[in-house]
């Protein structure tokens, strides 16, 4: 082997680049210089963000960016179109307790937005979620618009974390009657719903998943988003673990499912766009099968297309499949 | 040694074998959720246990226990096969692309919602594994050695994770998991996808018994076996399609599980002596196989009990396990090709030689216009006047920004391209081995551990605990690769082959770390596992520029007693060099420069092995003109990578790494055949 060979795709390769360069000449827009610089002025709004650090804004936004799909949803329900949204797709095939236009666009995956996508929707308002992106990005989405970081999913307090999102989302929207409303009509829908439900029935909520020929099941634990409405609707949460610190998740295999109390309704949740464990694995086990609550067919897939992690409609929602699997 | 030695070895080998198989099986099938005691198991066994844990005996333990025994015949088979077949120790399915092929396939199918169910899942396997093999065996027809056929097959095999992981960060909603970074699990549920699997082991299985004794007479040579009057093509294809299909079969089972196919035959070949044969190979490695599986499997779940085992995949664990078992093996290794040889490759053009002035000057140009290009391309398209408007500060706010957020990370890029470019091409000086890269030595994959270590363990340092991490990290890795090829005077192959074990070892322990600290932050995974610019600050990069910097004007000085390293073992000595120290010298710049590169962007692979040969091609041999060459094309390449992952799918964006491992291996896999033999 020569080197010319390589020389010559050296050459090759910076000719192309060079190119490259080169057709890239030009502008897509003129510069400020060519534009007068308007600014409306208004009353301004503060708004508290999870760690209490205030974010300022000159008028109520009206342009919303959502990068998380509780957020989206809340958004949405306080009667506010997003211009932009973090993977609207998956957003429609899980949370359908709000439809979003479907041609909003997309700016990038939930863990990693584009920030020129973001940009270009000239936003002003960025609604994120602690810890879900890195902060030197955050510093920079800074400079697009101002930006809402709510309090990221925990399970100290369920309810005070949804609720203070859906407080820190209206008050950045002037729509602070409208997001008590929400709640209210959350709590509501919850309390009617208690009374529909015999009280104290065992419960367990779970997302079985197969890959491949393996099964695991996904549960969701004490002071977990799910688990919250139902322990308000008085349903007992058969899974006492208290699994990860933020959604409260814990995992399972068929023996330990096996060893649920026998009185236990086995929720499984599903999404009609998944390969489904239950369909495919499961019904074909013995363990499964010999389960007491599998017999009895109380092993039921459950909650499609509600986002168990999603804002006030998508509880109320949760609250209704609840309702009516365990009505008297 | 008397041929007859071999039943008496093998009747040993198998008399401790099975009863320690017989053991850990029942020991496997007491762990569970369900409390049960060995005693227990062993009755149920026999009949006489309760009709509940016959239950569960039969639906979830016995089948996990089998495919552990499954997978651990599958891959001691193949691995033996493939041993004995490339007359290579180190041959196995991982190692010849196979598990990685199969598992990209089976991912495909899954995502794209053909090949359903286990057997459909089984082919799809075998024509991915078959692909992988093909793949490797075809490329280094022309390189002979047992480095060349390993490089390459871990080479390809690494550029095809690299597409998988790709496609399950697109696709599914369960990539969050760690099972989207393709580590096989046990879990298996019903007896039925191994009884699906069994028709096809058993005829594997079977055909290679029968070829064994081909595979006896393949180990004269190929000469003499065609003396001998066999239709070599005829057996090797058999082999091989036979082979791939084992490893095929033990995917559809449990997904890739790492290193087994490896460290089974291995452990055979020590337990009878040299030149056993392949008979007693294949029954001897089975039963290894069944047990490292198992064992790994016990170890994992009485570790760390049984709920939080769940999440953690066994791969992981025989992957590690396995790693350490590369890295023994090949200290101990007797390759053969014990001399090293000049870092050069390719030779360059005389004109180039000439006129190296003028490369410089023209690839720091392609930096410029690189850069240039990050700066344009994205997620959206912008023009020079654009950037012109932004750089006189009269840019409208919207492109201003983008402008201003594309700006750190088309800065990383260049850094740490150049970073790895350097230190590259001080390990391939220092060591004097063509091959020898921070990214295959695993020292760029130490940095990652030490880095993600640093995050969960002392996670309020913040960015000063991330670097000290990943200078830890990869001063750990590089001391463990060195210190164990020191004795062999950095005998290449060896050199290579612990450093592959050592970024093997470090990656599952951050796999590890990554699953059992924040299963659900798909950054961290991203940045640690696949290595990505997004979210690079200023400030950060500062300290990369300073380690630049430094690494730069250290390795200006060292360039003349690195060129005469290259002359020849012996030379330097005699000119006066201290060789060693020189040796030390280098090396350390070397993993300093990666640590710094890791900060920056994460894990990063390949660039510091392609950039200094293009540079090299280029200008030749001398540091003086060879260094700003190489930093340049380092540059360039991690710019182009990045660039095309920011804009092919916006505005999602795929991590740089990947790109690099993408983009990268086929340029490496190139290089690999234009080596001089």
């Amino acid at each position: 082997m020569k080197g010319h060979k390589t020389t010559r795709a050296f050459f090759a390769c910076l000719a192309a680049l060079f190119t490259f360069v080169v057709a890239a000449c030009g502008s897509t827009a003129p510069s400020t210089q060519d534009r007068a610089n308007g600014q409306t002025q208004g009353k301004e709004i503060t708004v508290k963000g999870y760690r209490g650090e205030e974010t300022t804004l000159s008028k109520p936004a009206e342009r919303l960016v959502t990068l998380e799909w509780r957020e989206t949803e809340i958004a949405a329900s306080l009667g506010l179109s997003p211009v932009g949204v973090a993977d609207p797709k998956g957003f429609a095939a899980w949370d359908t307790a709000v439809t979003l236009d479907p041609n909003v666009p997309d700016v990038g995956k939930r863990t990693e937005p584009s920030l020129e996508a973001i940009a270009k929707t000239s936003p002003d308002l960025i609604v994120g979620m602690e810890d879900s992106i890195p902060p030197a990005a955050l510093e920079q989405m800074k400079k697009i618009a101002p930006v809402l970081i709510v309090e990221g999913a925990n399970t100290d307090d369920p309810m005070a974390n949804l609720e203070s999102a859906v407080t820190a989302i209206a008050t950045a929207t002037g729509k602070e009657a409208k997001g008590k409303e929400l709640l209210d009509t959350m709590n509501k829908t919850i309390e009617s719903n208690k009374a529909k439900v015999k009280a104290g029935s065992k419960y367990v909520l779970s997302y079985p998943s197969a890959n491949g020929n393996t099964v695991e099941f996904r549960l969701h634990g004490p002071n977990s988003f799910p688990d919250l409405v139902a322990a308000r609707m008085g349903l007992a949460n058969a899974w006492t673990e208290s699994g990860d610190k933020a959604y409260g998740i814990g995992n399972a295999d068929l023996e330990r499912m096996s060893k649920l109390p026998e009185d236990t309704t086995v929720l499984m949740w599903f999404n009609k766009d998944e390969a489904e464990a239950t369909d495919t694995v499961l019904p074909r086990n013995a363990l499964w099968n010999s389960i007491p609550f599998v017999k009895k067919g109380n092993a039921k897939k459950f909650g499609d297309g509600v986002w168990m992690y999603g804002g006030p409609a998508s509880m109320a929602q949760l609250s209704d499949s609840f309702a009516e699997v365990f009505s008297r | 040694m008397s041929v007859r030695t071999y039943p008496v070895r093998a009747a040993l080998s198998a008399g401790i074998l099975l009863p320690a198989l017989a053991s850990l099986i029942l020991i496997h099938l007491s762990q569970g959720n369900i409390a049960t005691s060995i005693h227990e198991v062993a009755m149920a066994l026999f009949g006489r246990g309760t009709a509940e844990l016959q239950t569960v005996l039969l639906s979830t333990r016995i089948p996990r226990t089998l495919a552990a025994i499954a997978v651990g015949i599958c891959l001691g088979f193949s691995g033996t096969a493939l041993q004995g077949l490339t007359r290579n120790p180190l041959a196995s399915p991982d190692t010849l692309a196979v598990n990685s092929g199969a598992y990209l396939m089976v991912a495909l199918g899954s995502i794209f919602g053909f090949g359903i169910g286990t057997l459909s899942g089984g082919t799809l396997a075998f024509l991915g594994g078959l692909c992988g093999a093909l793949i490797t065996l075809a490329i280094t027809r022309r390189s002979s050695g047992i480095t060349g056929l390993i490089l390459a097959g871990t080479v390809i095999s690494m550029a095809l994770s690299a597409i998988t992981s790709v496609l399950l960060l697109f696709h599914t909603f369960n990539a969050q998991g760690l099972y989207a970074w393709g580590a096989g699990s046990l879990s298996v549920v019903g007896l039925s996808p191994i009884l699906t699997m069994l028709p096809a082991l058993g005829c594997c299985a079977a055909g290679l018994l029968l070829l064994s004794g081909k595979l006896d007479v393949l180990r004269l040579g190929d000469d003499a076996a065609r003396t001998l009057g066999e239709r070599l093509w005829l057996i090797k294809t058999g082999i091989i399609v036979l082979s791939v299909g084992l490893a095929a079969t033990a995917v559809a089972i449990a997904g890739p599980i790492g290193f087994v196919g490896l460290c089974a035959p291995a452990l055979a070949r020590l337990s009878l002596r040299q030149g056993a044969p392949h008979r007693l190979l294949f029954l001897l490695a089975a039963g290894y196989g069944a047990l490292l599986i198992l064992g790994s499997d016990i170890l994992l779940r009485s570790v760390l009990g049984e709920s939080d085992a769940m999440a953690i995949p066994t791969g992981v664990v025989t992957g590690f396990f396995g790693a350490i078992f590369l890295i023994v093996l090949s200290a101990g290794l007797r390759t053969g090709n014990a001399d090293t040889t000049p870092a050069s490759i390719i030779s360059a053009t005389q004109w180039g030689r000439q006129h190296a002035v003028i490369v410089a000057i023209l690839s720091a140009i392609g930096v410029g216009a690189a850069l240039t290009l990050g700066m344009l391309c994205g997620d959206g398209f912008f023009l020079l006047g654009d950037l012109w408007h932004w750089v006189r500060g009269t840019a409208q706010p919207f492109i201003a920004f983008v402008f201003e957020s594309r700006f750190p990370r088309v800065l990383a890029a260049t850094l740490a391209g150049a970073c790895l470019a350097l230190s590259g091409l001080l390990t391939q000086a220092a060591t004097r081995n063509p091959l020898a890269d921070p990214g295959i030595l695993g020292i760029s994959a130490g940095a990652g551990t030490g880095a993600v270590s640093a995050l969960v363990v002392l996670p309020n340092l913040g960015f000063g605990g991330i670097v000290f991490g990943a200078m830890i990290g990869a001063f750990a890795a590089a001391g463990i690769i060195f210190v164990l090829s020191w004795r062999s005077h950095f005998e290449p192959t060896r050199l290579i082959l612990v450093g592959i074990g050592v970024g093997a070892g470090a990656l599952s322990v951050t796999s590890f770390l990554v699953v059992k600290t924040d299963p659900w932050n798909q950054a961290l995974a991203i940045t640690w596992l696949g290595g990505s610019t997004y979210g690079a600050s200023l400030p950060r990069l500062g300290i990369v520029a300073i380690a630049l910097a430094l690494s730069i004007s250290a390795c200006a000085v060292l360039a003349p007693r690195l060129d005469l390293l290259q002359l020849d073992p012996d030379t330097p000595a005699l000119l006066g060099v201290n060789v060693n120290r020189l040796r030390i010298l280098s090396l350390a710049i070397a993993v300093t420069a990666t640590a710094a590169a890791t900060t920056g962007v994460g894990v990063i692979g390949f660039v510091g092995l392609v950039a200094p040969h293009c540079a090299r091609s280029l200008v030749g041999p001398m540091h003086h003109r060879l260094i700003p060459v190489a930093l340049a094309i380092g540059a360039i390449f991690v710019l182009i990578a990045d660039v095309l992952g920011r804009s092919v799918v916006a505005p999602a964006q795929i991590p740089v790494g990947l790109m690099c491992s993408v983009v990268g291996a086929p340029l490496f896999v190139w290089l690999l055949r234009q080596r001089k033999v």
